[in-house]
């Protein structure tokens, strides 16, 4: 076994290891919270894993979930399928999602969405500048644009994204009108 | 290949160490205990005052297993490895009712507390500087910064993070830990006795 192939399998291995550690339990209760003042959303522009520029603005007056993620990370790792069932929600409902991986590798991150079914965009920020200018300081934090392009919701930490609160919370946003009426 | 050479028992170690630990973590019930130190599969559960948190040593060598898969050179492995004392943790609010206040963990206020003496973690911001004197490679030091837990973080009802902490003690080194947060306003603490830096089987 070379080199390369020992480290991936033991980084593989440590992964694994480190997933398994108990986490809190979020079952009980879920909740998205509201984002005070709701400010304007920083644009987002990064390649998805097709090499595909994809901006944020691209979206304007849709309402997008926006995750910030990293294979790393267990609570990450283990909201990615309920996110796939989420998608599945809401592209038909014409809300985005973007899933942006922080640092890292591309290679990696197509070895690690192997293991798991999700055809959601997935963005690659390589150097981490990405979260310049959103309130985010951990990992995995996710927000909710509304139709006027504001983070109007946030989650800390990961979330059962198919919860149906969750689901209508988001689709409430759609109801927000697209567009800020003239003041008279 | 004479470079890599020498990294090999320590890389086939960690391997067969990982595996453990994936097999007798999977033994382990989800029951509070205390960690040990020892094979690092134990954590530490701990919730009052809002606060959720969880806490569990890493070997030296699951250290290195983890910062190798992120990029990191040798030299920044074995300075993690050796004197960090990293723990895995998971901190979040505890309560299940909407209407409770938020919840800010203050990582500078946290203490490793030897005897009469006493020293803070080292946070993000330290690190980010150190990495940066070494030269550190920019998707390394990204990784590491977004590894650990944020220094402040408000959680609201439900949120939580995941992160790793470094308290700087060599493995093996037993310790207690004075953790400061606030419910809304008001500041809280919290001493655990008597935890231990991951030292590896063979030391």
């Amino acid at each position: 076994m070379n080199l390369a192939k020992l480290l991936f399998l033991m980084a593989m291995i440590a992964g694994a290891a480190l997933m398994i550690a108990p986490q809190p339990s979020h079952a009980e209760m879920q909740l998205l919270h509201k984002v005070p003042r709701t400010p304007q959303a920083p644009n987002v522009e990064l390649p998805d894993l097709d090499g595909k520029m994809i901006k944020l603005s691209d979206f304007k007056g849709k309402v997008v979930l926006v995750n910030f993620w990293a294979t790393w990370c267990p609570p990450c790792r283990k909201e990615i399928p309920s996110m796939q069932r989420a998608w599945k929600i809401l592209e038909k409902e014409d809300v985005m999602m973007l899933a942006i991986h922080i640092g890292g590798s591309m290679d990696k991150i197509w070895t690690f969405l192997t293991d798991y079914d999700v055809d959601f965009p997935v963005l690659f920020d390589a150097g981490g500048k990405s979260p310049k200018g959103w309130p985010l300081v951990g990992l995995p934090t996710s927000f909710v644009v509304d139709t006027q392009g504001r983070i109007a919701l946030r989650a800390i930490g990961g979330r059962e994204w198919d919860d149906p609160k969750l689901i209508q919370e988001i689709l409430v946003l759609k109801k927000v009108p697209a567009t800020v009426p003239p003041s008279p | 290949m004479d470079k890599t050479r020498p990294l090999f028992p320590t890389l086939l170690k960690t391997v067969f160490l990982a595996s453990s630990l994936l097999i007798s973590a999977q033994a382990h019930s989800q029951d509070a205990v205390a960690p040990t130190g020892n094979a690092s599969a134990e954590a530490l559960k701990w919730s009052g005052d809002g606060l959720k948190i969880e806490l569990q040593a890493l070997t030296p060598d699951l250290t290195r297993a983890f910062f190798i898969g992120r990029g990191f050179p040798k030299k920044a492995v074995e300075l993690l490895a050796n004197e960090a004392c990293v723990f895995r943790s998971a901190i979040g609010h505890s309560s299940q009712n909407s209407a409770d206040p938020s919840v800010t963990i203050e990582l500078k206020k946290w203490r490793v507390i030897k005897g009469a003496k006493a020293h803070g973690l080292r946070t993000r911001e330290m690190w980010r500087e150190i990495w940066k004197s070494r030269k550190l490679d920019q998707s390394a030091r990204t990784a590491f910064h977004w590894a650990l837990i944020p220094t402040e973080q408000t959680y609201s009802v439900t949120d939580y993070n995941w992160g790793m902490l470094t308290f700087m003690e060599k493995p093996g080194t037993k310790f207690d830990l004075e953790i400061a947060w606030r419910v809304g306003n008001e500041p809280k603490t919290h001493i655990f006795k008597a935890l231990q830096c991951g030292r590896d089987q063979s030391e």
